[in-house]
C-alpha cells in the first residue's frame, strides 16, 4: 500500500487549506458568523484503517454530503459530519427554533448542511484540479444521515473499481468559538489515485 | 413523435421555473419567459448583460461562487432559501413581511463548444415559508395563551403563578405548609453547544420524564425557564421537600444518555417553604428558593441547598 510522503501531504494540505478558505469565506456570509477552517492533515489510507480508526463512534449517526466525480479522477467526495455538530453549523441562520416542529426543523438544517458540503467540496476538489490542471465535473450533491458503516457500505456499492485506499481529508471548522470536526473522503479508483499523486509530483518538481 | 428543438424551446421557455443561461463570460444567452413575467425584464434587455449589470441591488457574492464553482469543476450548485432566501430579487408582495420571492436556486453546468455554461434553475418558495412563518407565529401565539409549554408540555410560568396564588390562599384556611423546590440542570448551555439544541431539547424532555415519574399526583411541576424548573409541593415540610429534591437529583445523576457521548447529567436545587406561622407572597417565595438554588450552585453544584 502506498502512502503520501510528507512533501505530498504539505503540498496537499496547502493547495486544500486555499480551497478550504474559499468556502469559508462564502459560508461567513451565508452563516452570518465568521467561519475559519483549515485542514490539519490529510493521509492516503487502507480503507478498513480507517473505518477502524477515525474521529466518529461506530454508532452514532453521521451527516454527510456526496457528490460523484467523473472525467480525469473517477470515484466520489464524501464529506461527513457528527450529526449533533451538523446542527451546531446552522444554528446561526436558524437559529433555536423551538416553534417549528421536529420535522420542519431538520428539512431546514438538511437543506442548509446540503449547501455547506456543496460548497466546501467543490471549494476543496476545484484548488486541486487547478494545481495539478486536471479536469473534472462533479454531479448534483445529495445528503444522507448513517453510521460510518453504512455511508462506506452505500457509496462502495455505487463507484466501480474502487481503490482499497482513500484519501482522507480532516476538517476543522470552527464558527463563534466552536470546532466543528469533519471528514472528506476521496474514494477513486486506483488509476485516479495515481492520476492526482502523478500531478502532484509534477507540482512538486516545478 | 420526435421532440425536435423547437418542442424542447417551447418547453423551456413555459416551465413555471426561472431559467436562464449564462456564457463563460456570465452574460445572459437565454431567459426564459417565467423569467420575464416575474422580474418584467424582456428577454432582448437580458441577452447579453450579466446578472449583476440586470440587478445592481442583488448580493452577488455567492451566486458568483457558484458560476465560478461551473465553470471550474463543473459542479451543480445548490443556493438553498434556507442560507440564502432568495438570489434574484424579485419584489413580492403577496404576504406581509415577505418583501421578495423565496427560492430555492440550483446551479447546473451545460456543456458548449465554447466551455461550460451555467443553468440557473429558480423554484419560488414563497408559500412555503410563509406557510413555515404562519405555523411558527401560530405555535408562538398558542404557547403564550396556554398554559402549557410547547416542548415539554408540563405546566409554564404564566400557570405558576394563578396557581401559586390559589394554592396559597388555600394554604392559609387548611394551615398547612407548601414547599418550593427550583432545579437547574448543571452545564446544560454546555451541552447545547456541544450536542445541538435539538439535543437540549432531548435532555430537558428526559428530566421532565424523570420528574413525571417521581412526584405524587398532589406535587405541580413547572417549566420556569430555559432550563429551570419549579415543584411546587402541598402538605410538605422542608425536610420531606429535600428528601424528594435529592431523590430526583440522584436518580437524574445515574441516568445515562446513550446518544449523547461524554454528557454527564447533574442538576442542583434549591428549597423554600411557605407556612402559616410564616407567610410570603408567591413571588418571595419564588425568590427564596431561586437564592438556595444560587447557593447550591456556589456550592459546587450537583446538591440540594435548603
Amino acid at each position: 500500500m502506498i502512502s503520501l510522503t510528507t512533501i505530498q501531504e504539505d503540498a496537499l494540505i496547502e493547495i486544500c487549506n486555499v480551497g478550504m478558505s474559499k468556502a469559508a469565506k462564502q459560508l461567513s456570509i451565508l452563516l452570518n458568523s465568521h467561519i475559519n477552517i483549515h485542514i490539519p492533515k490529510i493521509s492516503l489510507l487502507d480503507m478498513q484503517h480507517f473505518i477502524q480508526n477515525n474521529i466518529f463512534s461506530s454508532i452514532e449517526t453521521l451527516s454527510y454530503v456526496y457528490q460523484t466525480i467523473s472525467e480525469d479522477l473517477l470515484g466520489r467526495a464524501i464529506l461527513m459530519f457528527h450529526r449533533a455538530q451538523a446542527t451546531l453549523l446552522t444554528q446561526s441562520v436558524i437559529g433555536i427554533t423551538p416553534k417549528l416542529t421536529e420535522k420542519e426543523a431538520k428539512a431546514c438544517e438538511q437543506e442548509a448542511v446540503l449547501e455547506i458540503g456543496n460548497i466546501m467540496i467543490t471549494s476543496c476538489m476545484s484548488a486541486i484540479v487547478n494545481m495539478i490542471s486536471l479536469h473534472i465535473k462533479l454531479d448534483t450533491p445529495h445528503y444522507n444521515e448513517h453510521r460510518l458503516i453504512e455511508v462506506i457500505e452505500s457509496q462502495v456499492k455505487d463507484v466501480e473499481k474502487y481503490s482499497q485506499e482513500i484519501i482522507l481529508i480532516e476538517t476543522r471548522l470552527e464558527s463563534a468559538g466552536k470546532f466543528i470536526s469533519g471528514s472528506l473522503l476521496l474514494m477513486l479508483t486506483k488509476s485516479s489515485i495515481d492520476n492526482l499523486l502523478s500531478g502532484i509530483n509534477n507540482l512538486l518538481k516545478v | 413523435m420526435i421532440i425536435n428543438d423547437f418542442l424542447y424551446e417551447e418547453i423551456f421557455q413555459y416551465l413555471p421555473l426561472g431559467l436562464f443561461v449564462l456564457d463563460s463570460k456570465c452574460n445572459v444567452i437565454f431567459w426564459n419567459e417565467w423569467m420575464v413575467e416575474k422580474t418584467k425584464i424582456k428577454k432582448e434587455h437580458a441577452i447579453g448583460k450579466t446578472i449583476g449589470n440586470l440587478f445592481p441591488s442583488m448580493k452577488h457574492e455567492r451566486f458568483n461562487n457558484a458560476v465560478e464553482q461551473i465553470q471550474t469543476v463543473a459542479s451543480p450548485q445548490v443556493l438553498s432559501q434556507t442560507l440564502n432566501h432568495y438570489i434574484i430579487p424579485i419584489p413580492s408582495n403577496i404576504y406581509e413581511k415577505i418583501d421578495y420571492m423565496q427560492q430555492h436556486v440550483e446551479v447546473f453546468p451545460l456543456k458548449s463548444k465554447l466551455g461550460w455554461l451555467a443553468l440557473v434553475v429558480i423554484q419560488d418558495v414563497t408559500d412555503n415559508v410563509h406557510q413555515k412563518n404562519t405555523m411558527m407565529q401560530m405555535a408562538s401565539k398558542l404557547e403564550e395563551e396556554s398554559y402549557h409549554d410547547a416542548l415539554t408540555a408540563i405546566y409554564n410560568r404564566r400557570f405558576l403563578w394563578e396557581y401559586l396564588e390559589q394554592q396559597i390562599a388555600q394554604a392559609k384556611r387548611g394551615n398547612y405548609s407548601i414547599c418550593c423546590c427550583m432545579f437547574d440542570l448543571d452545564y446544560f448551555k454546555k451541552a447545547n453547544d456541544d450536542f445541538g439544541h435539538s439535543a437540549g431539547d432531548q435532555i430537558l424532555t428526559s428530566f421532565v420524564n424523570l420528574i413525571n415519574g417521581t412526584v405524587r399526583s398532589s406535587d405541580v411541576f413547572v417549566r420556569y425557564g430555559g432550563e429551570e424548573f419549579l415543584l411546587i409541593m402541598p402538605h410538605t415540610d422542608i425536610t420531606d421537600g429535600s428528601k424528594l429534591a435529592n431523590k430526583i437529583r440522584v436518580l437524574w445523576e445515574e441516568k445515562i444518555h446513550a446518544n449523547f457521548i461524554g454528557y454527564k447529567s447533574t442538576c442542583s436545587a434549591g428549597l423554600s417553604l411557605w407556612k402559616p406561622k410564616n407567610p410570603v407572597s408567591s413571588q418571595e417565595l419564588v425568590d427564596l428558593a431561586d437564592k438556595a438554588l444560587y447557593k447550591a450552585k456556589e456550592k459546587g453544584r450537583n446538591c440540594v441547598v435548603f
